[in-house]
């Protein structure tokens, strides 16, 4: 669960972090960090885009306002349609990035595809400098949770394996107490 | 009579052990029924065992008298033991920064090996000592009556020791010292027993168990939880009757002040029972939601009466910031319901609402349900966060018959909202939310049920009106008055919330018949059921 859960969160850090500098990208002189601060001011920008034509711009306006408010199935679906949109947008895509293609549970194959991914990333010579300092919180954060992950799984290791060693160790307890009544009644 | 008190004390250490077990434990691994199930399922085992060696013993020719001393000594020396082997063996197992769907599974396996490692073998000998005492009676009172009485004071220690850990080891003693007392006591019964009469010269070991009091108590720190940038410090811990609770406060090192507190309760993890941060209302989370609990209800009501609502699973009141929020400068009254005075008291000193919501609140300890029997049948909205452990709902406020019953304390456009916290990995639709979805929706069939998901939590707030349907999404997005938080926004969009078929409700839980323990369980535990 551990491990399928950072995968999916490892997925969407990638996009959030890529389509945010995207975004920001598009918007130009636009401030992309510019979501209004309150439910009522964000809930009038999202009538106002939605109303609006779906282009690149409209569709990474809307996606940075969803993701500030948690709307995340609205994100989502930004997200989609800026694909279609835009096929040779955002690094993740660009890099065939395929966190979302392993094994959830084989958090070294997850690490071996995360550096692999980042190798790549930091030899393209066409990565801006904002895209580079998006991507260099992401490793440490993708780092942090990588060993988070291997620590919960490590304690669910022990913690299935503890209850048998435990029960071992009471057994030998009753067996010797049983084996010195025997002894006694011998 | 020095049998019988050996007995009593044997059945008052092992009954103590039992109850005050699982609440050592809680600080890591909680006081889940799973965790309970683990417990009671040992200690009786343990029992059985020791019942069973201790027959044998009885018949094996040694002296029953000097045998149990030693039997009582050696569970006073294996407590001792565990009071200082118990927080080691819990931090080993348990990584830093565990989340709350995370513990589930290590939780259960963990406390069955703590209750393995370090409650059976004290249990087992203290349960081998009865037989002995028998045999040691039986010549002279003979066997049946000898069995009696033994038992009968094994009993009535036990008694003591259910009583005794719940209204004076946890709030006045303290687990530890507690344990440390009783451990001390069984090592010195087993010295008084085995001089028999003579001088005892060797009741120095009974001092022994006292020695990890001096060592500062591990569970404090427990499961600590961090936030980026932000130090924590437990301010003050309280064990009650019902939970551990201790609040923990977040500071920023370049700031005087605290940034934020929380309640917690038992393992803590990164779940809180209430959050309060000084100068916003907005306690964030779900309680933000329940803001939309008076915007529901009162569409379409009359502006100038005052509002009146209730509050189930009150804590420290965190609720009242959004929900006062909204109303603005109307008036309003509100009753809030709590089963730990502890929590209250906390709240007062370390999370306290603004003094025009305490002036505005009375506040009522006792169960939900039944002081809701006592609510008049006009509310506005109520409001239920109810928890009896870390995730567990409290059975009884999640069936059919309790979503009846408060329906009929709410006036016609009345609103119920709950709060549901949630480890389904598709959020909402593990069986547990869908059973209560099931009851909501048979219990308000001519009104509207509607369920949203809680930006960025694990959470989902259901509302449920009656006889009238909730607004619609865009219509009560134009209600909402400015200043409210962002997230609230989120709530409101149409990928955030499920109604009508859409919500797939499910089969009620029902008073006498409901699986919602275990569903709880296998969903925490790492799948939907």
């Amino acid at each position: 669960m551990a491990g399928r859960r950072l995968v999916s969160a490892a997925v969407r850090a990638v996009a959030v972090a890529s389509l945010l500098m995207f975004a920001a990208d598009r918007l130009g002189a636009q401030d992309p960090w510019a979501v209004p601060v309150d439910a009522a001011g964000c809930l009038a920008r999202h009538a106002e885009l939605r109303a609006a034509p779906e282009d690149e711009n409209n569709l990474a306006a809307r996606f940075l306002l969803h993701f500030a408010c948690g709307a995340l199935a609205e994100a989502r679906s930004d997200v989609a349609a800026l694909r279609r949109l835009a096929p040779e947008g955002p690094l993740g895509w660009r890099f065939g990035l395929r966190l979302d293609a392993l094994d959830p549970s084989r958090h070294r194959r997850t690490r071996a595809e995360a550096e692999r991914f980042l190798r790549r990333f930091a030899d393209d010579p066409t990565v801006s400098p904002a895209e580079r300092q998006a991507v260099a919180g992401l490793r440490d954060w993708l780092a942090a949770e990588l060993e988070h992950a291997e620590a919960v799984a490590a304690a669910g290791r022990r913690a299935r394996a503890a209850p048998f060693a435990a029960l071992a160790l009471l057994l030998g307890l009753v067996l010797l107490l049983l084996a010195r009544t025997r002894a006694d009644e011998g | 009579m020095t049998a019988l008190l050996a007995a009593a004390l044997a059945g008052f250490a092992a009954l103590s052990l039992e109850i005050l077990g699982v609440r050592w434990l809680a600080p890591w691994f909680g006081t889940t029924s799973l965790v309970w199930t683990n417990q009671i399922g040992v200690v009786l085992a343990a029992m059985a065992a020791g019942a069973a060696l201790g027959g044998r013993l009885a018949r094996s020719g040694r002296p029953p008298l000097p045998t149990a001393a030693v039997l009582l000594g050696g569970a006073g020396l294996l407590l001792a033991l565990a009071l200082a082997l118990l927080g080691p063996f819990c931090a080993w197992l348990l990584p830093p920064d565990l989340r709350l769907e995370e513990a589930a599974g290590i939780a259960v396996g963990g406390s069955l090996a703590g209750a393995l490692l370090f409650f059976a073998p004290p249990v087992l000998l203290l349960a081998m000592v009865a037989p002995l005492l028998v045999e040691a009676r039986s010549a002279a009172r003979g066997a049946g009556r000898a069995a009696g009485e033994v038992s009968a004071a094994g009993t009535a220690g036990s008694l003591l020791g259910v009583f005794g850990s719940t209204y004076l080891a946890l709030p006045v003693l303290g687990i530890r010292p507690t344990l440390a007392l009783v451990a001390a006591a069984l090592v010195l019964a087993g010295a008084l027993l085995a001089s028999a009469g003579r001088r005892c010269r060797r009741a120095a070991p009974a001092l022994l168990p006292l020695l990890p009091l001096l060592a500062p108590d591990p569970a404090a720190n427990a499961n600590l939880p961090a936030l980026p940038g932000l130090e924590s410090e437990v301010r003050e811990v309280r064990e009650t009757p019902y939970q551990r609770l201790r609040v923990v406060e977040f500071r920023d090192p370049a700031a005087p002040g605290p940034v934020e507190r929380w309640l917690q309760m038992n393992e803590g993890l990164d779940s809180y029972q209430s959050r309060w941060l000084p100068d916003s209302p907005w306690p964030g989370g779900y309680y933000d939601l329940f803001a939309l609990a008076p915007c529901y209800a009162l569409d379409g009501a009359a502006a100038d009466r005052p509002v009146r609502f209730w509050s189930i699973g009150h804590a420290c009141g965190a609720a009242l910031g959004p929900v006062a929020a909204v109303l603005g400068g109307r008036d309003w009254r509100a009753v809030g319901v709590e089963l730990d005075p502890a929590a209250v008291e906390l709240g007062r000193k370390w999370l306290p609402a603004t003094a025009a919501a305490a002036a505005r609140t009375e506040v009522v300890i006792g169960d939900g349900r039944v002081a809701l029997r006592g609510a008049p049948p006009d509310l506005d909205f109520l409001l239920v966060d109810a928890y009896a452990a870390q995730f567990e709902i409290p059975g009884h406020l999640a069936t059919l018959e309790f979503f009846r019953e408060a329906r009929a304390h709410l006036r016609p456009g009345g609103v119920l909202a709950l709060n549901l916290g949630t480890a389904a990995r598709r959020a909402g639709r593990g069986r547990t939310v869908r059973g209560i979805l099931g009851g909501l929706v048979e219990a308000f069939p001519a009104g509207g049920v509607r369920l949203h998901e809680v930006p960025f939590a694990r959470n989902v707030v259901v509302f449920a009106r009656r006889e009238r349907p909730l607004a619609p999404l865009d219509a009560l997005a134009a209600t909402l008055p400015g200043g409210l938080p962002r997230e609230l926004a989120g709530a409101v969009l149409p990928g955030q919330v499920r109604e009508g078929p859409a919500l797939d409700p499910g089969r009620p839980f029902l008073d006498d018949r409901s699986d919602l323990a275990l569903a709880l369980a296998r969903e925490w535990l790492g799948g939907d059921s």
